[in-house]
C-alpha cells in the first residue's frame, strides 16, 4: 500500500508543465538519435549526462530514462523504412520490417512496432514497479557459467536462424566469431589478429561493425542497383489509426507475451546485453510459430516479437540497477555515474535514502513511454515521407551520418575505416546470397562467450564443474536439443528435395 | 516535384537541426569543429607566441574549441565521476567547453593511444590514475608514463580499500586466519595488469597468504560476484562499495594507506592492524601529448589550482567520495615517477 502511494506522489510530482515538456523533449530527442542508423540510444544518454548535472536529481535521471526510451523505440523507424537498423536492438526488425515496406505496408508495420514497442515497455515497467526486489536477486543467481550457457544458446540459435540453408549459416557466423578474436583476449590480454597495430588492439567495435553491415551495405546495394536506371518509389497504402486491425492484434498477444517475458530476462541478467533480446525474441518467435516459412517475407509477427522484447529490455536492465546497484547494460552504467554524480546512494541504500527518485523514475517510465506511443503516433506520417525522398539524396546524408556516428564511439578515424570494412563485407555476403544474421550474431556473442568460459573456469577450476549448476545445465541442454533438432529437421527437407527431383526426373 | 523538394528539405533541416541543437556538447557538432580545430589550433599558437612576450606568469593560452577529456575507463567509476566533475567547473569558470570521452578497453590503452596520437594543441588528454604505467609494467604497452607530457593532478582516492562478506569475515584477523587455513582457496577479485592486481599480490606478500586470483569483469562485476558470494575479497574504492557497507552487506577490511583520511576516517588503516602494506593511491592527474607547449600546460596548471580551492568544485568532489589535491605538473611527473617505481618494485619482487 505504502508503495501505491509513495507512487501517487511521484506522479503528482512529475505533472508540471516544466518536467513533462523536458520528458518529452527527452522522448523526442532519443527517437531521432535511435533512428539515425549511425547514432544509437547509449550515445544520447551520454550526451544528455552532462546537461543533467544542472537539474535536481530526480528531474537528470527522469531525462535520462525519458531519452533511453525514446532511442530504443526509435531503431524501428529506419529498421523498416530503409532497412537499417537505428540501434542495435533493433536488427531484427529489418527482416520483416523492410519487405513490409516493399510491399506498399509501410504504415502497418510502424504501427505495429509502435505500439507493441509501447506494450513491452509498460509490461516490463510494471514488473519494475511492483516486483523488483524479489527479481533482482535472479540477477546474482547468474554466475560466469549460467552467463556462458545464456551465450552458448543464443549461439546456437544460429542454427534456427540459417534454417533452410545451414551450411551457408553456420559458414557466416564462424565468420562473424573470427572477427569477434580481434583484439586483446578477454582476461589477459593477448593480442590476436592485431598484425601489431594498436588500432586493432581493442577490437572491433560493436556499433561501427552493425553500422557496417547493415547500413553502409545497404548504401552499396542500393547504389549498385541504382546504376541500372529504374528507381521506383515504393507506393504505400493509406492506413486508418495505427494501420492493424483489432482481430490482428489480438492475434499478436501471445507472441507479445513470450517475447516481453524475454526482453524482461535478458534486461534482468546484466551478463547480457540488450542488444541481443530483439533477435532473441524474433528467433524464438520463429521456432514457435505455425507458419515460420513466412518469417523473413514480411510477416508481423517479426517486427512484434523483435520491438516488444527490446523495449522490455529497458525495464529489465533498471531492475537490477535500481535495487542492487549493479547496471545490466551500457546505458544503465551511465545512469549509475548520474546517480553518483548527484550524490544519491547507488545499490541497495537507494530504496531506502532516496525513495523519492526511485519512485519518480518509476512514474517518469510511463508518463515518457506513453509520450512515445503518441510521438511516433503522430509521427507516422511524417516518417513515411523518408520513402518519397529520393534515394541518390538520402543515401549520401545516410553515408555521412554513419561515418559521424562511428567516429563518436571512440573518436578515432579507425571506427570509420572499420564501418567501410563491414560494409564490403555486408555487400560481399549478399552478393555471395550469404545471410548476415548468424554473422552479427556470433560477432555480438563471441566475446561474451569467450570472457565468460574463461572466467567461469577460473573460478570453478573447471569445464565439468559447470556441469553442477542446474540453471547452466537447463541452458545448455536446451541449446544442445535445439541444434540437434535443426539439423535433424535439415536433414529430412534435404531428402525431401532429394525425393521431389527423384520424381520430376522420372 | 515540389512534394519531393519539400521532403528533401525537411530531411536537409533535420539533419542540420540536429547537428545544431541542443548544447554545444553534441558530439556531431565537435567531430566537425575537430577539423577546424586544426586551423584555429595554428591561430592560437601565433597568438601565444606574439602575448608570450608581454606576461611572464600567466599562460596566454586558452582553449578555441571543446577540449576532449579521455578516460580509460568505463562511465559510473572513480576515473569517470572526478572526470565529469572536472568538465563541469572547468566549463563554468572558463567558459570553454569539456566533454568526457569513455575510451575503455585493453587495460586503458585504448585511451592512452588515442590522447598519444592526438594533436598536441591542449585540446586532448588523458585523465587517469597511473594506469599507463601499470599496463607499462603488466607488459600491455611498450611506453608509460614519459610517453606523455604530465598536466597537473586535480583530484585524489585513497588506495582501494579491501572489502569483504561480513558474514563470513568480521576483520582483517579473520580473513587472514581463513586464508592460512585453506591455502589458494579464497578468492579475490581483480582484473589482469590492472592497478588492483598489484596491490593484491603485494598484500599476499605482507599478510603471508596465498589466495585465488580470478577476473570476474569490471566495478559492478566484482559488486555482483561478491553479493553473490563467488569471491572473498574485492579492492574497491570507496564511492563504489559505500552503501553496500552502510547496508551490511560489506565490511571493509583495511585500507592501504600510511594513515587515516578523512573521508574514510572509519576504516583502520592495514598497517594499525599489524599488515604492513601502504600501496599508492589514486592520483588523478593530466597527461599530455608528448609535444604540447608549456603554455598550454600552465594554463591548466593555473586552472586546476583555482579549482581545487574553490568551495563549489570541492564539495562537488566531496559528493563523489574524493578529495581535492593539487600538484603542480612538474610536481606531478615526479609522483608519477615515484609511483611507477613503487609498483614496479612490487612486480620485480614477486618475480623473484
Amino acid at each position: 500500500m505504502n508503495a501505491l502511494i509513495s507512487l501517487g506522489n511521484a506522479y503528482a510530482r512529475i505533472f508540471t508543465p516544466g518536467s513533462l515538456l523536458l520528458m518529452a523533449a527527452g522522448v523526442s530527442v532519443g527517437i531521432i538519435f535511435g533512428s539515425i542508423p549511425g547514432l544509437s540510444a547509449s550515445m544520447a544518454v551520454a550526451l544528455f549526462l552532462p546537461l543533467t548535472f544542472s537539474m535536481s536529481p530526480s528531474m537528470g535521471m527522469n531525462m535520462l530514462v525519458a531519452v533511453y526510451i525514446g532511442g530504443i523505440s526509435g531503431g524501428l523507424i529506419s529498421a523498416i523504412l530503409l532497412n537499417m537498423p537505428g540501434t542495435a536492438s533493433s536488427i531484427a526488425t529489418c527482416f520483416d520490417g523492410y519487405p513490409m515496406a516493399q510491399k506498399g505496408e509501410a504504415g502497418k508495420a510502424l504501427g505495429f512496432g509502435i505500439v507493441f514497442s509501447f506494450l513491452g515497455s509498460v509490461f516490463s515497467f510494471i514488473i519494475l514497479t511492483f516486483c523488483a526486489p524479489m527479481l533482482a536477486d535472479i540477477a546474482l543467481k547468474f554466475t560466469p557459467a549460467e552467463n556462458f550457457g545464456i551465450s552458448f544458446f543464443a549461439l546456437t540459435m544460429v542454427a534456427v536462424l540459417a534454417s533452410g540453408s545451414m551450411l551457408k549459416g553456420v559458414l557466416a557466423g564462424m565468420l562473424g566469431l573470427i572477427f569477434s578474436l580481434v583484439g586483446m583476449a578477454p582476461i589477459d590480454g593477448t593480442a590476436r589478429f592485431t598484425f601489431g597495430s594498436s588500432s586493432l588492439m581493442a577490437g572491433y567495435d560493436t556499433l561501427p561493425t552493425l553500422i557496417g553491415i547493415f547500413a553502409i551495405s545497404e548504401i552499396l546495394i542500393t547504389a549498385e542497383s541504382m546504376g541500372h536506371g529504374q528507381m521506383e518509389t515504393i507506393k504505400m497504402k493509406p492506413i486508418k489509426g495505427f494501420g492493424f486491425t483489432w482481430k490482428e492484434f489480438v492475434y499478436q498477444i501471445p507472441n507479445a507475451i513470450r517475447s516481453a517475458l524475454i526482453g524482461t530476462g535478458i534486461g534482468i541478467l546484466p551478463g547480457i546485453g540488450g542488444s541481443t533480446s530483439g533477435m532473441l525474441a524474433y528467433v524464438t518467435a520463429k521456432n514457435m510459430s505455425k507458419h515460420p516459412e513466412e518469417f523473413g517475407k514480411g510477416c508481423p509477427d517479426g517486427i512484434v516479437a523483435t520491438e516488444t522484447a527490446n523495449n522490455a529490455t529497458i525495464g529489465g536492465a533498471m531492475i537490477p540497477l535500481l535495487v542492487l546497484g549493479i547496471p545490466g547494460d551500457g546505458v544503465t552504467a551511465m545512469m549509475l555515474g548520474g546517480f553518483l554524480i548527484h550524490g544519491l546512494s547507488a545499490g541497495p541504500l537507494l530504496f531506502v535514502k532516496n525513495a523519492d527518485v526511485v519512485y519518480g523514475i518509476f512514474a517518469a517510465c510511463m508518463i515518457c513511454v506513453t509520450m512515445m506511443l503518441l510521438i511516433e503516433f503522430f509521427g507516422i506520417k511524417v516518417f513515411v515521407q523518408l520513402l518519397k525522398i529520393p534515394k541518390h539524396i538520402l543515401m549520401p546524408l545516410i553515408l555521412v551520418l554513419c561515418c559521424v556516428g562511428a567516429y563518436a564511439t571512440n573518436n578515432r578515424i579507425f571506427d570509420v575505416q572499420s564501418i567501410l570494412l563491414f560494409g564490403l563485407v555486408g555487400y560481399l555476403y549478399h552478393k555471395f546470397r550469404l545471410p548476415t544474421t548468424p554473422f552479427v550474431l556470433c560477432f555480438l556473442i563471441g566475446k561474451m562467450l569467450e570472457t565468460y568460459l574463461r572466467r567461469g573456469i577460473m573460478q570453478y577450476k573447471s569445464f565439468g564443474a559447470f556441469f553442477q549448476r542446474p540453471i547452466f545445465d537447463a541452458f545448455f541442454f536446451v541449446a544442445i536439443g535445439v541444434v540437434v533438432w535443426s539439423v535433424y529437421k535439415e536433414y529430412k527437407m534435404y531428402l525431401s528435395k532429394k525425393a521431389v527431383k527423384a520424381t520430376e526426373q522420372s | 516535384m515540389k512534394k519531393r523538394f519539400l521532403a528533401t528539405v525537411m530531411a536537409a533541416g533535420l539533419v542540420l537541426s540536429m547537428t545544431g541543437c541542443g548544447s554545444s556538447q553534441t558530439q556531431a557538432t565537435k567531430a566537425a569543429e575537430t577539423t577546424k580545430a586544426a586551423a584555429s589550433s595554428e591561430a592560437a599558437a601565433t597568438k601565444g607566441s606574439e602575448a608570450a612576450g608581454t606576461e611572464a606568469a600567466a599562460s596566454t593560452w586558452k582553449p578555441t574549441t571543446t577540449v576532449s577529456i579521455v578516460v580509460p575507463a568505463g562511465a559510473g567509476g572513480n576515473t569517470d565521476l572526478s572526470a565529469r566533475v572536472f568538465a563541469e567547473y572547468a566549463k563554468r569558470m572558463t567558459g570553454a567547453d569539456f566533454i568526457v570521452v569513455n575510451a575503455n578497453g585493453a587495460a586503458g590503452s585504448v585511451a592512452a593511444n588515442q590522447v598519444r596520437s592526438a594533436a598536441a594543441d591542449g585540446h586532448t588528454f588523458l585523465y587517469g590514475h597511473n594506469l599507463v604505467n601499470v599496463a607499462n609494467i603488466a607488459g600491455v604497452t611498450d611506453y608509460n608514463y614519459t610517453a606523455f607530457k604530465l598536466g597537473p593532478t586535480f583530484a585524489l582516492d585513497p588506495a582501494q580499500q579491501l572489502y569483504a562478506n561480513p558474514q563470513k569475515y568480521k576483520t582483517l584477523d579473520d580473513f587472514i586466519k581463513a586464508a592460512k587455513e585453506n591455502p589458494g582457496k579464497l578468492k579475490a577479485c581483480t582484473e589482469v595488469g590492472a592497478y588492483t592486481y598489484y596491490e593484491l599480490l603485494a598484500f599476499e606478500k605482507v599478510a603471508g597468504i596465498d589466495l585465488d586470483l580470478v577476473d570476474v569483469g569490471s566495478n559492478s562485476d566484482k559488486v555482483a560476484a561478491m553479493l553473490s558470494g563467488q569471491v572473498d575479497l574485492m579492492p574497491g574504492a570507496y564511492i563504489n562499495c559505500k552503501d553496500y557497507l552502510e547496508a551490511g552487506q560489506f565490511v571493509c577490511l583495511g585500507a592501504p594507506t600510511k594513515e587515516r583520511y578523512e573521508l574514510i576516517k572509519d576504516i583502520p588503516t592495514l598497517t594499525e592492524q599489524g599488515v604492513d602494506l601502504v600501496y599508492p593511491n589514486c592520483e588523478f592527474s593530466f597527461y599530455f601529448p608528448k609535444d604540447t607547449s608549456d603554455d598550454v600546460i600552465a594554463w591548466y596548471d593555473q586552472l586546476v589550482k583555482k579549482m581545487t580551492e574553490d568551495p563549489e568544485v570541492k564539495e562537488a568532489i566531496a559528493k563523489v567520495e574524493m578529495m581535492p589535491y593539487y600538484l603542480s605538473s612538474s610536481d606531478s611527473e615526479a609522483n608519477d615517477e615515484k609511483i611507477y617505481n613503487e609498483i614496479k618494485q612490487i612486480a620485480d619482487d614477486l618475480a623473484k
